[in-house]
C-alpha cells in the first residue's frame, strides 16, 4: 500500500533520512519507533507531502506520489497536538476535510456521523474543542482523519499529550479502530512500549537510518544491532564487552555469561554481549556453576508486581528481574546466571548482531 | 541594619506613582479643562466667560462644522477598513521568515516612523499636477490623471491613500498574531485538501478576527490622528472643506481664529463621536461572534 524507496531528506547539512526503504502492507499497522531526532516524524511528513524527499520515491497504492501535493496523496494525518480548530464545532472539525473537498452537504453529514459514531462522539457534535476532555479531543482528531477515508492514516505521536491512564485506553481505541476499519496506519512514537504493544510490525529508526523492521517479538527478542537492543525494552538490554575464554564469555570483573553454541567465535575474541533483565536467573547459587557470578545489589525497584534489581559487578551496572519470591536489599551479594539462550552477540565495532 | 520592605500595596502605589502623575497632568487634567472650556467663550487674552451650551448650539449653524462632520465620517468609513485590510494582507504575505520578507517587513513599517511632515511633503511632491511623478507616470502610460488636489472626492481619497501607508503598528500586531497560529493547523489544511481561499476563510480569518476587531476599533481614533497633518499640509482642508476633518477644524478654531471655547466644544463632540463609533463596532462584533 505504502512504499518508500531509498528516500533521502536533508535539512541543510543534517541528514534526516538516509536512503530509507520501507513497505507497509494494505491494512497493516506499522509503528515507527526512534529517539527524538531519529527522523521518524520526517518519515510521516515526507509521506504526507509536507516535506519533499530530496531523493528516492514514495508510492501509495502503487502510484508514485513523490512530487504530488499533500491533498492529492489520499492520506490523513493525526498530530500530536491534535490540531483541532478551536473556533469550529466537533461536527465542523470532523467535516473540515470533506468541506474543503466540496463533498455535498448530505454526504458530508452522513460521513461525519459515521466517523463520530465509530469514536463515540455522536453526542458531542455541537461542542467546541475547549469544552472537551483531552481524550475526547484526541478522538475528534482521529474521527477527522477517518472521515476522509484515506488510503493511509499517518499518526504522529497521537497519544503523547494524554496522561497515562488515558493513554492506555486510547491505545486500545486505536487498536479497535484499526481492526474495524482495516485502515493502513503508520504510527510514529518514541515510546517503545507503545510501539511494541500497538504495532503489527515495528520499524526502529536512528539518525535517519532504518535499523530493523519486524514483528514486535522479533525486535524485542532478536535486535538486529546494539542500538535496537539498547533502545527497545524498559529497561533495555544489558550490554557489555566480553571475551571468549574457556568456553564461556568473560565480561568485566567476575561477570561470566554462557557462550551460545555455534556462535562462530574463536577463543580470546572480543564481542559485545547482551542479555535482557528477564534473561538472567537471579538469585542463584554460584558455587561451581561455570556461567554464574556474584554481584552486589545496587538498587531495588518495585512497581506493583514488577520488580527490578540493579546489580553491580566488575564496575559494570546491569538490571535483572529477580525470581518472584526473592528479596534483597542494597549492599547484599547475590548470584547471577545467564544461560546461553538468553545471550545475544553483537560485533564490537559495528554493533551488528552476529 | 535591616531594610524594611514596604508592604505590597504601598510598593505597588509607589511604583505606579510616576505613571499616574503623568496620566493626570498630561491626559486627565487637560481633558477636564477641555470639558470645562467647552462651556465658555475664551480667546486667550481675556478671562473665559461662561457661555453654557452656546458653543454646541453654534455648531449646528456653522457651515464649517456641518461640512467637517460628514467628511470625518467618510474618511473613517474609508480609511479604517482599508488600513486594517492592508495590515492583514501584508502580514499574511510577509509572515514567513526569509531574508527578502524581513527587508519587506521593514519597508512596510518605515512610513510609520518617518515624521508625518516629511510624508506630507513627499506626497505633495508626488501628486503635484505640474511636475509630480505620479501624474507624469499615469499620463505617460495613457491612464487618466486624477485631480487629487482640485476635487473634493480626489482630495479625500488622497488623504485616505496616504493613511493606508502608515499602518506599521497594525501590521506588526497582525504579523505577531499570525505567527502565533499553530503551523500544524495549516499543515492539516494542506493534507485535507483545503485551497488557499478555503484556508483563509475557514482558518486564518476566524482565528485572527478578535485581533482585527480590536485593530479596527482602535483605528477610528488612530486614523483620524494620522489624517491631521496631511489635511493641514497637503490638501489644506480643501477643496471646499472636503478634507476639513474635525481635528483640523478644532486646530483652526483654536489657533487661527482664537476661539478656544468653541474648539473645546468640538473636541468634546469628536470625543463623543469616536467613543460612539467604537462602542457600535464592539456591539456588532459581540453579536457577530455568537453567530460565527
Amino acid at each position: 500500500m505504502l512504499v518508500l524507496e531509498d528516500v533521502e531528506k536533508r535539512y541543510g547539512s543534517l541528514r534526516a533520512l538516509a536512503g530509507l526503504s520501507l513497505a507497509v502492507g494494505a491494512g497493516e499497522l506499522l509503528t515507527v519507533l526512534g529517539p527524538s531526532g531519529s527522523g521518524k516524524s520526517t518519515v510521516l511528513r515526507v509521506v504526507a507531502g509536507l516535506e519533499q524527499a530530496d531523493a528516492g520515491r514514495v508510492l501509495i497504492g502503487g502510484r508514485d506520489v513523490t512530487r504530488t501535493a499533500p491533498a492529492q496523496r489520499d492520506v490523513a494525518m493525526v498530530f500530536q497536538s491534535f490540531a483541532l480548530f478551536a473556533h469550529l464545532t466537533v461536527r465542523e472539525n470532523i467535516g473540515f476535510g470533506l468541506a474543503a473537498r466540496r463533498t455535498p452537504a448530505a454526504e458530508r453529514e452522513r460521513r461525519v456521523r459515521e466517523a463520530a459514531e465509530v469514536l463515540g462522539l455522536a453526542w458531542l457534535l455541537h461542542r467546541r474543542p475547549h469544552a472537551l476532555s483531552g481524550g475526547e479531543r484526541q478522538r475528534v482528531a482521529l474521527a477527522r482523519a477517518l472521515a476522509g477515508r484515506p488510503a493511509v492514516l499517518l499518526m504522529d505521536e497521537p497519544l503523547s499529550n494524554l496522561d497515562a491512564p488515558l493513554r492506555e485506553r486510547a491505545r486500545a481505541e486505536i487498536r479497535r479502530l484499526h481492526r474495524e476499519t482495516g485502515a493502513t496506519v503508520v504510527y510514529v512514537t518514541h515510546d517503545q512500549a507503545e510501539a511494541l504493544s500497538l504495532g503489527e510490525r515495528v520499524a526502529v529508526l536512528d539518525e535517519g537510518i532504518l535499523r530493523q523492521v519486524g514483528e514486535p517479538d522479533e525486535v524485542y527478542e532478536r535486535p538486529s544491532d546494539s542500538f535496537v537492543a539498547g533502545f527497545v525494552g524498559s529497561p533495555p538490554m544489558n550490554l557489555l564487552t566480553a571475551r571468549v575464554d574457556d568456553g564461556v564469555l568473560r565480561g568485566p570483573g567476575p561477570i561470566t555469561l554462557a557462550l551460545p553454541a555455534n556462535s562462530g567465535l574463536v577463543p580470546h575474541e572480543d564481542v559485545l554481549a547482551g542479555f535482557r533483565p528477564e534473561g538472567a536467573r537471579c538469585p542463584v547459587a554460584v558455587d561451581g556453576a561455570r556461567a554464574g557470578f556474584s554481584a552486589q545489589v545496587d538498587a531495588v525497584e518495585r512497581a506493583g508486581h514488577e520488580r527490578l534489581w540493579y546489580l553491580a559487578a566488575g564496575g559494570h551496572r546491569f538490571a535483572v528481574r529477580p525470581a518472584p519470591d526473592a528479596r534483597a536489599a542494597p549492599g547484599d551479594t547475590v548470584g547471577v546466571a545467564v544461560d546461553a539462550a538468553a545471550v545475544r552477540l553483537f560485533e564490537p565495532a559495528s554493533g551488528r548482531a552476529r | 541594619m535591616k531594610l524594611r520592605r514596604p508592604s505590597e500595596p504601598v510598593a505597588a502605589r509607589l511604583m505606579l506613582a510616576p505613571y499616574a502623575l503623568g496620566l493626570m497632568t498630561l491626559l486627565v487634567l487637560p481633558a477636564a479643562v477641555t470639558f470645562a472650556l467647552a462651556l465658555t467663550d475664551y480667546d486667550l487674552f481675556s478671562a473665559p466667560v461662561f457661555a453654557g451650551l452656546d458653543n454646541f448650539a453654534d455648531m449646528l449653524d456653522d457651515p464649517a462644522f456641518r461640512a467637517a462632520l460628514p467628511a470625518t465620517l467618510a474618511f473613517v468609513a474609508l480609511a479604517v477598513p482599508l488600513r486594517v485590510a492592508g495590515a492583514l494582507a501584508l502580514a499574511l504575505l510577509l509572515h514567513r521568515s526569509s531574508r527578502a520578507a524581513s527587508v519587506q517587513r521593514s519597508a512596510v513599517f518605515l512610513p510609520t516612523v518617518v515624521p508625518d511632515i516629511a510624508i506630507a511633503l513627499l506626497w505633495l511632491f508626488l501628486v503635484n499636477p505640474l511636475y509630480g511623478p505620479l501624474p507624469a507616470v499615469l499620463g505617460a502610460v495613457g491612464l487618466p490623471v486624477p485631480d487629487m488636489l482640485t476635487t473634493s472626492a480626489g482630495a479625500l481619497l488622497l488623504v485616505v491613500a496616504m493613511s493606508a501607508f502608515a499602518i506599521g503598528e497594525g501590521f506588526v500586531i497582525a504579523l505577531a498574531v499570525r505567527r502565533e497560529l499553530p503551523e500544524e493547523l495549516y499543515e492539516l489544511a494542506r493534507v485535507e485538501g483545503a485551497t488557499p481561499g478555503f484556508t483563509f476563510r475557514r482558518l486564518t480569518l476566524p482565528l485572527m478576527a478578535p485581533t482585527l476587531s480590536l485593530l479596527a476599533v482602535r483605528d477610528v481614533a488612530l486614523s483620524l490622528q494620522f489624517a491631521f497633518v496631511p489635511a493641514l499640509l497637503v490638501t489644506g482642508g480643501g477643496p471646499d472643506r472636503a478634507t476639513t476633518f474635525l481635528p483640523l477644524l478644532i486646530y483652526r478654531n483654536a489657533f487661527e481664529n482664537g476661539r478656544y471655547g468653541y474648539a473645546a466644544a468640538i473636541t468634546v463632540v469628536t470625543f463623543a463621536l469616536t467613543a460612539l463609533i467604537a462602542a457600535t463596532q464592539l456591539r456588532l462584533l459581540r453579536r457577530g461572534r455568537l453567530s460565527v
